[in-house]
């Protein structure tokens, strides 16, 4: 597995470094999710009118959701994507055809991204949370910070079972595109869980990383009561784990039948 | 035997497009009951036209892709069953110009693909840097460069350096001289010879380049529309087409007229020039190369001519793959 962290840290950083365009955009990602944070925030009411209804500042809130998001959509994105990048590169036969773990493979991908936003959020959310509850949240924050990476890492799971899934109907790439917003609006990030009605608040109990989520939220608002939500996320990753697992496997073989990985 | 095919039989279902929106199933068969065997330590050429089937084969063995029926083998391990074994002692090439990432240099790719392969970071190391030389990438000032700034000759080198990564005792190689200038195509062929007589790897090998088929492998077997039409070493096959060879008769003739040439070209079937020395010129075709040779060097001598000399042309590789796979 290390081996695979390794060879998946030298793919990612190759890809960003060594492309521009990807490393403007993603630096700049998570300024312009902050914007429009604040834009939709300020049409929506005023920071009193947020405080009072939630209980907190908005900017903490904000910058501290935007951060979580960024992470999860960032691991959601690295596995959903690589199959499609792989084919284009021509690599899948050889990616396949590897004596490698299939889920260990997947596993490895999003980790070298997710670090590298942990990094970056550690000199950018950091400080502002630290600058809003003063020096005594420190352990606060770093908690955010962790259960921000837990919330990535406990999405893999679900997203490499999607990933493996989306084949069976076809146009997969087509399947980020509609994940994105499903997760910006299921996640319950920007839209807490407890405000969602029923039906929505149902499938949002069934993403791991909504449970991590909420004890972010628990955790913002002074409470410590973090345990439970935590236990079920990580319970929720594992349950997705071995249907990634069949689902990678249903993949290779769809594949495999119909001659569909290409050289 | 490193290799066994057995009745593999493969129908691709595709959609034969009408128009923008409606579309028809089709099914191709891509391989009809292929069989065959590939010995330790040998070079099989896997030869056939355009659409024949190679590529077919060449993944079904690769384990990239599920046979409708019969089986394979690589080492006695069978190939849908025990894909995850066969996968360890195969290495494989697929196409010259894909299957790396661009932004990665040659060096990174191959690390990228061993730790894929499960292999150990000190051994492949060492590994990457002794194929860079063997396959003179290194030479080629080509270890740091990105794939994407590749020539398709380092491209080709590359991936053969990725198919001996895990030091494999099977190499299943497709077309892996596609598209090469001499010097490169050279490169692989004489590693490919090495590798087969001095560490005694088995390869399979696809290719339309006649030429190397004839140097390169020890056996070749021609596919034509999912079928082996044909099997043997290159010399078998060219026995066994009935295909004339072509011989050239130079003779010498004191009288020089015009009516002896219309007199041989009656007795022979072939095309005869006489220049004003004197100089017969006669080319012909042979049913059968013994026999009739000396009929028609019979035939000559019968008219009092001298024969100076007699050269015979063999039928080409390329005849053979001509007559047997054009019907
Ligand atoms: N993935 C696929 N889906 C549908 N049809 C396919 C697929 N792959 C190959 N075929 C068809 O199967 C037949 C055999 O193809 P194959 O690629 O094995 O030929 P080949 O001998 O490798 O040809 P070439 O010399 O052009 O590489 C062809 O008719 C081809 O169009
Ligand atoms: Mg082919």
């Amino acid at each position: 597995m290390l081996g695979l962290i390794r060879a998946e840290a030298l793919l990612f950083y190759a890809e960003v470094l060594r492309r521009k365009s990807i490393l403007v955009t993603f630096s700049l990602f998570p300024y312009l999710l902050t914007l429009l944070i604040l834009l939709i925030g300020s049409s929506a009411g005023s920071f009193n009118a947020f405080e009072s209804k939630v209980g907190i500042s908005p900017v903490p809130f904000f910058i501290s959701s935007s951060f979580v998001l960024m992470v999860v959509l960032g691991v959601s994105d690295e596995i959903l994507w690589r199959p499609i990048y792989n084919e284009e590169m021509g690599t899948s036969p050889y990616v396949v055809s590897s004596p490698s773990n299939p889920i260990l493979r997947s596993l490895a991908i999003p980790i070298p991204r997710l670090s590298l936003t942990l990094v970056l959020g550690s000199t950018s959310v950091l400080p502002v949370l630290l600058y809003y509850f003063g020096s005594g949240f420190l352990l606060e924050s770093i908690s955010i910070m962790g259960l921000a990476a837990l919330s990535g890492l406990a999405l893999s799971s679900l997203a490499i079972a999607i990933s493996g899934l989306a084949t069976l109907w076809g146009e997969s790439w087509r399947i980020i595109q509609v994940i994105r917003p499903l997760l910006f609006i299921f996640l319950g990030v920007f839209y807490p869980k407890h405000v969602m009605p029923t039906f929505a608040r149902l499938i949002s109990s069934l993403i791991p990383s909504s449970h991590t989520i909420e004890a972010i939220q628990t955790v913002l608002l002074g409470g410590s009561n973090i345990l439970v939500p935590i236990g079920i996320g990580v319970a929720l990753f594992m349950f997705y784990l071995p249907i990634g697992q069949k689902s990678l496997s249903i993949w290779e073989r769809k594949k495999l039948r119909s001659g569909g990985i290409r050289t | 035997m490193s290799i066994e095919a057995i009745n593999l039989e493969k129908k691709y279902l595709t959609k034969k497009r009408i128009g923008l929106i409606s579309s028809e199933k089709e099914v191709v068969e891509a391989l009809k009951g292929v069989s065959f065997e590939v010995g330790d330590g040998e070079i099989v050429g896997l030869l056939g036209p355009n659409g024949a089937g190679k590529t077919t084969t060449v993944k079904i063995l690769s384990t990239l892709l599920i046979p409708d029926s019969g089986r394979a083998l690589v080492n006695g391990l069978d190939v849908v069953k025990e894909a995850k074994k066969v996968r360890k002692i195969i290495g494989i090439m697929l196409t010259v110009e894909k299957g790396f990432y661009g932004k990665l240099t040659g060096k990174e790719n191959l690390e990228y693909f061993s730790a894929l392969y499960g292999l150990k970071k000190d051994f492949s190391r060492r590994k990457i840097s002794e194929l860079m030389d063997l396959l003179g990438l290194r030479e080629l000032g080509a270890e740091d460069k990105l794939f994407e700034e590749y020539s398709l000759g380092m491209k080709a080198r590359l991936s053969l350096a990725r198919a001996l990564l895990k030091d494999p005792p099977v190499l299943i190689l497709d077309e892996p001289t596609l598209g090469l200038d001499p010097p490169s195509s050279r490169k692989i062929r004489e590693l490919v010879m090495s590798l087969a007589k001095e560490e005694d790897k088995t390869v399979l090998y696809t290719t339309h380049n006649m030429f190397e088929a004839e140097i390169l492998c020890d056996r070749i077997l021609l596919i034509n529309e999912g079928e082996i039409v044909a099997e043997g070493t290159p010399r078998e096959l060219k026995r066994r087409i009935p295909k004339l060879k072509t011989i050239e008769i130079i003779a010498k003739n004191e009288i020089r007229t015009e009516d002896l040439k219309y007199e041989i070209e009656r007795l022979i079937d072939g095309r005869v020039s006489i220049s004003a020395d004197g100089t017969i010129e006669i080319k012909a075709k042979l049913k059968t190369y013994e026999k009739g040779l000396s009929e028609i060097l019979g035939k000559i001598i019968s008219l009092g001519l001298d024969i100076v000399s007699v050269k015979v042309e063999e039928p080409t590789l390329e005849d053979v793959f001509v007559h047997f796979t054009s019907e």
